[in-house]
């Protein structure tokens, strides 16, 4: 039969959507499509079904905390759940644009960091009384960082949250106290790209230029493990895979992504020699290192994503990765925001600022770009999933 | 202080039906008269109790005006013009007036008929209160009476829809009704213009939500559609011919021609002629694209699109695609609650085979939509009905920072009371505007304004500001000049004439910037006042001073006469 012409009044995705569906290839298995009021670069868990983000244009900035389509946990009843709107539980106002949001397992507190000011702030997200995200309190900073200082939570059960923007800096602080429990000694004013508790004790701190740091709250000493072949000019972002919050090092493995698309995967044995490199096939611009992001799904075995390039978010199955072979292909690219009406009529295309996995949806994933876009998608694998 | 009170009707949280009571400017209005559609009892009906304890309410109201033909914003009106009775006017757009009492009288049907429930409305209760309706255009100042005015707003959301504006002297409001901030495939975005008006009132019961897109849920319904066409079904869609019916039809026709599918799509509804109709009728409530084509093609008449034949429905394997909302008591309604069997009347029970979808397409303002209309109209003040104040004050509180200005919202049965300050406008005589200007000074400025005196004449509902001359000749009154008189005695060995001149001598010395003259006839001018010297002859010593002066407040405080 002949194909008919496409007319593209309706618009990219739709015309995107539809050449799919003829040629008889389902990539998505759901696709939701959100146009927040401002774009956010931070997606963060805060329960099962709520995620967190917060506005980082505009001096100003507004922290949402919203509840996920309930369509996408009908289960069977899916047909009969209407409800495919994302709703705004509880929002706050912040002073500042927000870098860095993270959420305390186990209470309703959120810790930011943003890139005026010297201090995080402490939220309390609230409860059914009430739907405004307070401020309870604040950390003082030594210095303020244009990109923010970078915060991770601590996995302790006294919440705390671990902290800096350089090396020499990082700090564990308590939060109810503000109490100093352990600093980095080590001399470096390396700037901090990201860093992670492993289990209650032991962090990873990736620095920009990808050097490793590993430390032990135990312990006041800290490895640190340069790469090898360092290139100036390239931004480093890491993600790290672990199988359960407390594991122990053996279980777990680094990623660290360069802005020019290099990727080392470590284990959290050998930090020194990287079990695999590979050169990912993206293209290298350095004013976009800000929103570099490398995540682990936390579900299916040894697949990654990458996003923070341009306006897709590709994902990648390791477990035939080798270092010699050629640059890998991803077995699924979302280029959702690339086509969005957005895109087409604005100068720039839309980046990636971040993107998250469903905490236990195998293959849903959520991504956010710089034109406020917001998608929810489950992708199909199209070798697995026949 | 001069106020406008807002009373959302109605109990406790629920949001099922709209019916709000505006007090402005000494008058009452009604917004909208809508059923509650969860009830089956009198609870459905809004509590005009609250208006008055008994009796009718055409002397309470000076008018009563219906957004839209939703059953939830004028469901209530037959029960509230015929049963409880008002005779006054009922103001709503023409496509609303023409379809209102379709929507009733089909409502009427199930509920009567078909539940047989007996507190309701009949027949000819719809006829006679639509009688009383008086239809309004977009954009098209309406005198109520000589002091209300109101003007309807294109609102979107379903043919006919209106916001409306209720002006009283220069206190006015805003109602939205239920408004949509972006074009759909057949009607446009709701537009109003900067009327900054002293209160908005906007439904809130989406604004948490941040919609999905719409492609997507188009691309889904579509999807769902197709693939049961590529297995050999058949797609059947009951649903009310004057609501997203039109969008539906628009949004499958364009995907048949596209992908140039022959399998045909039955339509069922009893009003698909009068929908067309209704659509041509009033072309000019669609959007832009819709009336361009119409001169080529009626885009109601599809050629995918028929009439369906009952003999259809045995058929296995069909999906059934209901958007929007199916009346209680209905088959369609029972059906998307998950029932599997029916219960028919006259027969017996029949097996649902169908695969059954819900779907919501209907076209509402979230949060992001509610700001961008506050942007547009520029409200003194919000008011948000139809939420929860404890899941609500978060955009309460972006509503206040982003534009300065207050935000209520009340629970239903609550009045809430916002304070005004409505501008009074004053003629101002000719003459007495050339005297200011004469009397030179800079010019009047709205930032610096500038004393001035004059007679406030409020005759026959209007205010002027004249001279006191021309003030007194209108009233025919006659002018007195007041004079104030003081003697002071002082003992002065001097002739009259030589204490008069030491007087004027030590006043220019000592009032330096005040104009002072020494006048040959005997007298001594300070500005306007007038000094002389006389004594008695029996003690030639004892000079009396007389002051004379006339009421000028500022000149005489300021001299310092010792």
């Amino acid at each position: 039969e002949a194909i008919p012409q496409t007319r593209r009044a309706d618009g990219p995705i739709t015309h995107w959507q539809c050449s799919q569906r003829r040629n008889r290839q389902i990539r998505y298995k759901d696709l939701h499509v959100f146009q927040l009021e401002h774009p956010t670069k931070v997606i963060e868990w805060t329960g099962d079904k709520n995620i967190c983000v917060a506005g980082y244009t505009g001096s100003r900035s507004e922290i949402l905390e919203l509840l996920l389509p309930l369509k996408l946990y009908a289960g069977e009843n899916q047909g009969l759940c209407a409800e495919r709107d994302f709703k705004v539980q509880h929002g706050g106002f912040s002073e500042e644009p927000i870098e860095s949001l993270i959420h305390i397992s186990g209470t309703r507190c959120v810790v930011t960091s943003g890139s005026s000011s010297s201090t995080l702030q402490i939220w309390d997200i609230g409860g059914d009384d009430s739907d405004v995200i307070k401020r309870t309190g604040v950390i003082n900073l030594k210095s303020t960082s244009v990109k923010g200082c970078k915060i991770a939570p601590g996995l302790t059960d006294e919440p705390a949250v671990l902290h800096g923007s350089c090396i020499s800096e990082v700090q564990l602080t308590e939060i109810a106290t503000g109490r100093v429990l352990y600093t980095v000694a080590k001399e470096s004013s390396d700037s901090v790209s990201g860093l992670q508790f492993v289990n209650a004790c032991v962090f990873l701190i990736c620095a920009s230029d990808g050097t490793l740091f590993m430390g032990d709250t135990r312990d006041p000493s800290t490895c640190h493990y340069p790469l090898e072949d360092s290139k100036s000019g390239l931004h480093w972002a890491f993600g790290l895979r672990s199988d359960s919050s407390q594991s122990e090092p053996s279980g777990c493995t680094v990623a660290r992504l360069s802005s020019s698309g290099h990727m080392l995967l470590s284990d959290l044995r050998n930090l020194q020699s990287p079990f695999c490199q590979t050169q990912l096939n993206v293209q290298h611009d350095a004013s976009k290192n800000d929103f570099l992001n490398v995540s682990w799904a936390p579900v299916l075995d040894r697949c990654l994503s990458v996003s923070g390039f341009d306006g897709t978010v590709h994902i990648y199955n390791t477990i035939n990765w080798s270092t010699e072979g050629q640059s890998p292909q991803p077995v699924f690219s979302h280029r959702g925001h690339e086509m969005s009406d957005e895109a087409k009529y604005s100068g720039s295309p839309p980046v990636v600022t971040t993107h998250s996995w469903h905490q236990s949806r195998p293959k849903t994933i959520l991504s956010v770009a710089t034109d406020g876009s917001l998608h929810v998608w489950d992708w199909v694998d199209k070798i697995t999933d026949r | 202080m001069p106020d406008i009170k807002v009373t959302p009707l109605g109990a406790g949280q629920d949001v099922g039906r709209s019916c709000i009571l505006v007090s402005i400017g000494g008058k009452n209005i009604m917004l909208d008269c809508g059923m509650h559609m969860g009830y089956n009892d009198d609870r459905r009906f809004p509590d005009f109790s609250y208006i008055t304890q008994n009796g009718r309410l055409t002397e309470f109201l000076d008018c009563v005006i219906i957004s839209h033909f939703h059953l939830d914003h004028c469901g209530a009106l037959p029960y509230m013009s015929e049963m409880v009775g008002y005779d006054g006017p009922i103001y709503m757009t023409h496509p609303t007036k023409a379809i209102c009492p379709i929507l009733l009288e089909d409502f009427r049907k199930i509920t009567v008929d078909k539940k047989g429930e007996t507190n309701f409305f009949t027949s000819q209760m719809i006829k006679d209160c639509m009688k009383k309706v008086v239809p309004l255009n977009l954009h098209q100042t309406v005198q109520v009476d000589e002091e209300l005015e109101i003007k309807a707003y294109y609102a979107g959301h379903v043919l006919g829809a209106a916001m409306v504006q209720i002006k009283v002297g220069s206190e006015s409001v805003v109602y939205t009704g239920d408004y949509n901030m972006t074009p759909d495939r057949h009607l446009g975005a709701a537009w109003i213009d900067k009327c900054r008006p002293d209160l908005l009132i906007s439904e809130s019961t989406y604004a948490t939500t941040i919609r999905d897109s719409k492609r997507c849920r188009e691309r889904d319904f579509l999807k769902k559609v197709h693939e049961t066409v590529e297995r050999g079904g058949k797609v059947l869609i009951p649903v009310f011919a004057l609501g997203r019916a039109q969008e539906l039809c628009i949004l499958l026709e364009t995907f048949w021609e596209r992908m140039n599918l022959k399998a045909p799509i039955y339509f069922s509804t009893g009003l698909t002629e009068k929908a067309n109709h209704y659509y041509k009728l009033f072309i000019t409530w669609t959007n832009q694209k819709i009336r361009k084509t119409f001169v080529q093609r009626n885009m109601f008449e599809f050629k995918h699109i028929k009439a369906f034949d009952r003999s259809y429905a045995d058929n296995p394997g069909p999906m059934v695609i209901m958007p929007g909302y199916c009346v209680q008591g209905t088959v369609g309604h029972k059906i998307l609650n998950g029932q599997k069997k029916l219960e028919m009347e006259g027969r017996a029970t029949l097996d649902v085979k169908l695969q059954v979808e819900y779907m919501s397409f209907s076209a509402h303002a979230d949060a992001k939509g509610i700001m961008q209309l506050i942007r547009m109209a520029e409200p003194r003040n919000m008011l948000l009905v139809h939420g929860e104040a404890k899941k609500m004050e978060f955009l309460k509180d972006k509503i206040e920072q982003e534009f300065s200005i207050s935000c209520y919202m009340p629970a239903n049965g609550e009045t809430t009371s916002i304070v005004t300050n409505p501008s009074v406008p004053v003629d101002i005589s000719l003459n007495l505007l050339k005297r200011e200007m004469a009397l030179g000074g800079p010019l009047p400025d709205a930032k610096r304004p500038r004393t001035m005196h004059g007679t406030l004449i409020m005759k026959d509902n209007s205010l002027r500001l004249v001279s006191p001359e021309q003030a007194l000749k209108e009233l025919g009154l006659s002018e007195h000049q007041l004079r104030f008189t003081c003697r002071v005695q002082l003992h002065d060995p001097h002739s009259d004439n030589d204490t008069l001149g030491r007087i004027y001598t030590h006043l220019k010395s000592v009032l330096k910037t005040y104009s002072i003259q020494h006048v040959p006839d005997g007298t001594v001018i300070v500005e306007s006042i007038v000094i002389k010297v006389t004594s008695s002859a029996e003690e030639p010593n004892l000079k009396v001073i007389l002051l004379s002066w006339s009421y000028q407040v500022n000149k005489c405080d300021e001299l310092n006469l010792n």
